[in-house]
């Protein structure tokens, strides 16, 4: 898997280049190629066009006029785009209207990240290409369940591992189920009318 | 975040196929919304105003074409930022061309693009899929609006990953990503993961001149050996001038150079590579040149002024970088 990382790439902070370093380092741990405005590219990547590769990333609302381009030619070829802008900017006037596109919308994954979510997007972006969708919801059910000391130590020893928050990391296993489940895509399919939602205890909205 | 838009035309002349999965086209100007609507990803770079020219069909072609588009294009140039021309694949060069003489002292870009997948043929895209995958004229258009935007005092023709002049362009290839190359393998732009232009262009320091006569009756053909002179003769009748390819590196026979003069009509012999110097004064013998440039330059040159002085003087000036240095590799 390929990917495109495009940011502004003057004026940067300390605190933004340790943010690009992070999105450079997930990416590379989870095995996917990453090209990018702020790196040389090598001898075997030299030949590469947007065609080959499989999402972009944009980082911070950088020139208007180079991101809206790649935006554009994301969107034309059906490539994913994780559009992150840290907390507080503005997105510009021209990316505003992919938002209520209705034909786009699935493509364009806009999110607005801090230090604890950042890693959460990474790991949806990476699912929205492998799949063609973006299974993650908006979490708005809240769950009060009780684990053993045993399964807690697990569930914060892998969050940490994948560095993501341990509510990513379950719903991310249940989401995982949902699909895999053939009983359950079945009940899925089965017309509205006699669809019933399972009972679950605990469940405040 | 407010930013000012840049104003691009998209003027619709034919090659409008959006892609093999959506081989949406523009037939009349009721279609054009429906169409561009398709492609909301345009107007994140740019403002772009669809302008209809003619349909995919239409019989419009030649110099009804050319002068239809050049009229449109000056008429827009002060409120404009760019423009992009659409066009069939097989005529694309020519109306490419023809603009580039059209409208000298181009201070604008001026973008020909278009679709590969042709509309007639749906029988060969069928069978061509593999070869045409991803050939609408979507990424085309996306990346002739960047290239629109940029200062580009100049006409581009944009396929694939990189845009020519006209005037230097080559049809090279039939299914693939880049149809046309360049003689002598200068581009405007090339494009990977960004639109990077390649010289820096100058702004004209004159005003742009639109010129967009051209002479219809225009006799072009190619020189075989041993063909009979009086069958020129007869063709040539009705003409206003006589364009004929020469052989590689081969004068054409005395007697026929003799006959050609005697015609009393402007008379180019072009040969892309070397015509010899000629012993008549009434022939002009062009050979830096590709021949789709030279011969829509003569047939502008023509449209300027029939007097052979004048279509002379015309062919020997360079307006649109269309000569080609004789000390480059060449296609």
């Amino acid at each position: 898997m390929k990917i495109y990382f495009h940011t502004k790439n003057e004026d940067s902070s300390d605190k933004l280049r340790q943010i690009h370093q992070r999105i450079f380092d997930f990416f590379h741990n989870n095995g996917v190629a990453v090209i990018s405005n702020l790196l040389d590219r090598p001898s075997s990547q030299q030949n590469l066009t947007f065609e080959d590769i499989n999402g972009l990333v944009v980082e911070g609302p950088g020139s208007v006029q180079e991101v809206g381009y790649l935006v554009a030619l994301a969107l034309a070829q059906q490539k994913p785009i994780l559009y992150l802008l840290p907390k507080g900017v503005l997105l510009p006037d021209q990316l505003r209207s992919l938002r209520d596109n209705k034909q786009l919308k699935r493509l364009f994954l806009l999110q607005y990240y801090s230090d604890k979510n950042l890693n959460s997007f990474l790991v949806d972006f990476i699912d929205l290409i492998e799949t063609g969708e973006l299974r993650r919801e908006v979490p708005t059910i809240k769950f009060t369940l009780r684990f053993t000391p045993r399964a807690s130590r697990f569930i914060t020893w892998h969050a940490k591992q994948k560095k993501i928050s341990k509510a990513d990391y379950l719903r991310k296993l249940i989401d995982e189920q949902i699909v895999k489940n053939e009983g359950y895509q079945s009940f899925l399919r089965q017309p509205k009318a006699i669809a019933v939602e399972p009972e679950t205890e605990g469940e405040k909205s | 975040m407010k930013f000012k838009n840049k104003k691009i035309y998209l003027l619709l002349a034919g090659g409008t196929t959006l892609s093999e999965n959506e081989p949406i086209t523009v037939e009349n100007e009721s279609e054009v919304r429906d169409w561009f609507l398709k492609m909301p990803e345009l107007n994140i770079m740019a403002e772009v105003e669809p302008v209809f020219i003619c349909g995919e069909t239409s019989s419009l072609a030649g110099i009804k074409l050319w002068q239809k588009i050049a009229k449109e294009i000056y008429g827009r140039l002060s409120e404009a930022d760019g423009f992009i021309v659409t066009s069939r694949s097989h005529e694309l060069l020519f109306n490419a061309l023809a603009l580039s003489f059209a409208i000298l002292n181009l201070n604008k870009p001026v973008v020909f693009t278009g679709s590969q997948l042709p509309v007639l043929a749906k029988d060969l895209v069928e069978q061509k899929k593999g070869a045409f995958g991803g050939l609408g004229i979507k990424a085309n258009l996306i990346n002739a609006v960047q290239l629109a935007t940029m200062t580009l005092p100049a006409v581009g023709l944009i396929f694939g990953n990189r845009c020519l002049r006209p005037a230097k362009a080559q049809r090279t290839g039939v299914y693939s990503l880049n149809i046309f190359s360049s003689v002598d393998q200068t581009y405007l732009a090339t494009i990977d993961f960004g639109v990077s232009p390649e010289p820096k262009l100058v702004l004209p320091k004159e005003k742009p001149v639109l010129k967009d006569k051209f002479e219809p009756k225009v006799v072009a053909l190619r020189y075989y050996p041993g063909m009979d002179f009086g069958l020129i003769k007869n063709l040539a009748l009705g003409g206003r001038g006589l364009f004929i390819e020469s052989l590689t590196l081969a004068p054409l026979p005395k007697e026929f150079l003799q006959g050609l003069a005697a015609l009393k009509m402007p008379v180019v012999i072009f040969n892309r590579f070397y015509v010899p110097p000629l012993p008549q004064p009434e022939l002009m013998g062009i050979f830096n040149l590709t021949k789709e440039a030279a011969l829509v330059k003569f047939i502008w040159a023509l449209g300027q002024s029939a007097e052979p002085s004048v279509v002379r003087s015309l062919m020997f000036k360079e307006y649109c970088s269309e000569f080609i240095p004789l000390n480059v590799k060449q296609l």
